[in-house]
């Protein structure tokens, strides 16, 4: 998920915050046992994270799909010396701002963590270009081929689980 | 009618309101948790505190001031009798896989 810079959006958040913050990531990592063995579903996820930003859950799947397979271990390099970690492959040039919010990068291991972020970086998109195929593409790139043939693939992907008519 | 059209209205924009600010305040919290999110806002990557139903535990909370009294006091604690119990997997397989996925973090971010 190779991105160009995004919109900072940032809000001040108290220690007590980001303890619990890291808490609920802790727990998080716990409670949905990421090793291998004990991988819980992260199907909800999907749901609350896209009810919480307000993007659509089956978007969010299909760009974990997308990207990794749905796969929460997997971490890619890129040409450009950057890494992409999780199923919605988060890239590294976002660390420093997930920082800033309380989430260390190794939570981005987390399926969960991982798909709230992926709302999230989606949202900025949506704010920025509507509830639109240009946002969705732009998830993974602004450049505008790459961003269009990836706004296609999704397309494809929705509409082979049957969520979208062909054309649409 | 005047006063049920006024009460009415400032209902909805109490509602509005809310739905604007949906981690305005902790009391509030269930309903603006409710709210759908405003499409041109950008929330948190992950819901905050105050976004939170009211919280059972209370280990976050100050210290309460010593006070000279030696009164006893008598703490109520919540039943969650009801409640699913939390299901935490921490094993040492588990353990391990993170360790290892932090190391190929490092080594990622090494590189």
């Amino acid at each position: 998920m190779q991105q160009q810079k995004t919109t900072a959006l940032r809000r001040p958040g108290s220690r007590s915050i980001r303890a619990w913050r890291t808490r609920l990531m802790l727990m998080g990592l716990a409670a949905f046992g990421i090793s291998a063995a004990h991988a819980a579903p992260a199907d909800e996820c999907f749901e609350k994270a896209g009810a919480y930003q307000g993007v659509n859950p089956l978007v969010l799947r299909a760009v974990a799909w997308r990207e990794s397979k749905g796969d929460a271990a997997a971490i890619n390099h890129n040409a450009n010396g950057s890494i992409d970690v999780g199923q919605a492959q988060i890239n590294s040039i976002h660390f420093p701002e997930l920082t800033r919010e309380g989430i260390p990068h190794r939570a981005l291991t987390d399926p969960c963590v991982n798909i709230f972020v992926a709302a999230w970086l989606l949202k900025q998109k949506m704010v920025r270009y509507g509830n639109t195929w240009r946002a969705i593409g732009a998830y993974h790139s602004e450049s505008p081929h790459e961003r269009d043939a990836y706004a296609r693939s999704i397309q494809a992907i929705l509409v082979s689980w049957g969520h979208l008519q062909p054309g649409r | 009618m005047r006063l049920i059209a006024l009460a009415a209205a400032a209902l909805f924009l109490c509602n509005a309101a809310w739905a604007g600010q949906p981690a305005a305040s902790a009391g509030p919290t269930v309903v603006a948790a409710a709210a759908a999110p405003a499409a041109d806002k950008v929330y948190p990557p992950l819901p905050t505190l105050a976004m939170l139903p009211p919280a059972s535990g209370d280990d976050d909370e100050a210290p309460a001031p010593h006070t000279t009294s030696h009164k006893k006091k008598t703490r109520q604690r919540d039943c969650h009798c009801a409640m699913p119990a939390p299901r935490l997997v921490v094993s040492d397989s588990s353990r391990a896989y993170l360790k290892d996925i932090e190391q190929q973090l490092d080594s990622a971010l090494a590189q």
